[in-house]
């Protein structure tokens, strides 16, 4: 018991941990929305709502071609990634047209094709399945998706596992911006967090919902403004330990702001610090940290602002 | 003292726990038990992010992305140093976001339990130090009460049920106690170190 009480007290002590709020509280919302608002480091995407703040990710074009890579396992799949293509072209009230432009021998690369291909090698092996890319630019606007298959794996396309289109009706739903649902009841919604076989091909109400959220929010209503750059970022170096406080002006439509550090004046490397709808930030910083700040909205993200001074650490209290 | 008694701090301890809250992810997974995660990496640490830095790879077609970890303690495999760098698919050059749906989150000045396995990467020549498993090979490391637990990343994932029918990651939402995940590890790598 000491040991395990020893081994916490040395690990709380050497390590930063999240504290507190341990659980991942679902939400009353069912469909959700691929969100992601950082740079500089790697990130999976959070699971937002239609209306969150932030936005999500998104195409800024409603017409999307696939192509198709035969080798491997990929022989013989073309009528079903089409048919899975389809569900989601079909669905009413929204305008996304998925096409089957033909094969190709492009691979998992951002080459600007959207590609659907069979592989091991690809980072996706051992208990990978299939794995889905999204390139985004700023503003959160998809410009490319591919999806890559394993071929350690059986696909079938005869309805046993694993059935190529319900999983590439999946993969096509991330592709599009679309996170999973929280919804679970049956029929369960193709964007459901788990392979139920050849169920997964037909779309449900929830993922119909989700598609059309992404049109309404980034076509019909149109795209907006960008909004414009924050007027001024104040860093006060506080007078204690390596506390910083900055604070930054409000844009007009800004609908969140993202403050970003590094330890170059040119911001190479730069690393998100914060992102979300509020006007300040404490920010931590062990040696001379260079910030700036930009405001955005689903239109896109404005022009940095940089920090007035950095930000540092002072030695001692005063 | 607790480093975080200041309220501001404290403040900024709790964001960095709502992020933890607010990470899922997608693509589809195989569902993975800790000794499939054990047994199926050669490397297991415990450590803290340090830096991140994303880069195209050398033919130009994949962000990749080196994340630097001091390792606080080794639970399988050698590290040299009290640090290593392992790569992962994705991250932001400039404009251009690549994002792994499903891949592991890691952000600077967070800690986790990290599986970590040699594969081949896109454009890398030599097998990279990656999560292979992606969010499944990454739990983050939560402070409750007194005692730290080590919480998946792939919960709220679509984890294809595994061959006992389990699809819930190791220790669930709720997450492993650290000790005990700790003693498991060790023990499963003793003992497939004995089988072989």
């Amino acid at each position: 018991m000491n040991r395990m009480a020893n081994r916490s007290a040395r690990l709380f002590a050497a390590l930063t941990v999240a504290a507190g709020i341990v659980a991942l509280t679902p939400s009353a919302h069912a469909f959700r929305m691929i969100q992601n608002t950082s740079t500089g480091r790697v990130t999976a995407g959070s699971a937002v709502d239609c209306e969150d703040p932030g936005g999500f990710a998104h195409w800024s074009t409603s017409s999307i071609p696939w192509y198709h890579n035969t080798a491997g396992q990929g022989a013989g799949k073309a009528t079903d990634l089409q048919a899975a293509m389809q569900s989601w072209t079909d669905v009413t009230n929204a305008n996304f047209v998925l096409t089957y432009t033909g094969t190709t021998t492009a691979g998992w690369a951002t080459d600007g094709v959207n590609t659907l291909l069979w592989a091991v090698d690809n980072g996706c092996t051992g208990s990978c399945l299939a794995l889905t890319a999204l390139v985004l630019q700023s503003g959160q606007v998809i410009v490319e998706s591919d999806v890559t298959f394993n071929s350690l794996y059986t696909w079938n396309t005869n309805g046993t596992d694993y059935d190529t289109q319900a999983i590439a009706a999946h993969e096509l739903g991330h592709s599009l911006g679309i996170h999973h649902t929280d919804l679970a009841s049956t029929p369960q919604p193709t964007m459901y967090a788990t392979y139920f076989g050849t169920d997964g091909r037909t779309l449900e109400v929830d993922d119909q919902a989700a598609l059309q959220c992404s049109e309404r929010k980034y076509f019909s209503s149109g795209g907006g403004t960008v909004p414009a750059v924050p007027a001024y970022l104040h860093v006060i170096n506080e007078s204690c330990r390596s506390l910083n406080t900055a604070e930054w002006a409000a844009s007009s439509g800004a609908t969140y702001y993202e403050l970003y550090r590094s330890t170059s004046s040119s911001f190479s490397g730069q690393t998100l610090e914060y992102s979300g709808t509020g006007l300040f930030d404490v920010v931590n910083a062990s040696t001379t940290t260079y910030l700036r700040v930009r405001a955005c909205n689903a239109a896109g993200c404005s022009g940095y602002r940089n920090g007035d001074v950095p930000a540092r650490y002072v030695s001692g209290c005063q | 003292m607790r480093a975080w008694t200041s309220s501001r701090y404290g403040a900024l301890v709790v964001a960095l726990a709502i992020g933890v809250a607010a990470q899922a992810s997608a693509t589809t997974l195989m569902r993975a038990g800790l000794d499939e995660l054990t047994t199926g990496n050669s490397t297991i640490v415990v450590g803290k992010v340090l830096d991140a830095h994303s880069y195209w790879n050398k033919d130009g077609t994949f962000i990749l992305t080196d994340v630097r970890v001091a390792v606080h303690e080794v639970l399988k495999g050698q590290v040299k140093g009290g640090e290593l760098t392992l790569t992962i698919m994705g991250g932001t050059v400039g404009d251009l976001t690549t994002l792994i749906v499903g891949g592991a989150e890691l952000r600077p000045e967070s800690s986790y339990v990290l599986f970590l396995g040699e594969r081949n990467l896109p454009g890398v020549r030599e097998k990279a130090l990656t999560i292979s498993d992606h969010c499944q090979g990454a739990f983050d490391l939560v402070l409750v009460g007194e005692g730290l637990r080590a919480v998946s990343q792939a919960n709220r994932h679509p984890l294809v049920p595994d061959r006992q029918g389990f699809s819930e990651p190791p220790g669930g939402v709720e997450g492993l106690a650290l000790d005990s995940m700790v003693r498991s590890i060790r023990n499963l790598t003793r003992t497939s170190r004995e089988v072989r």
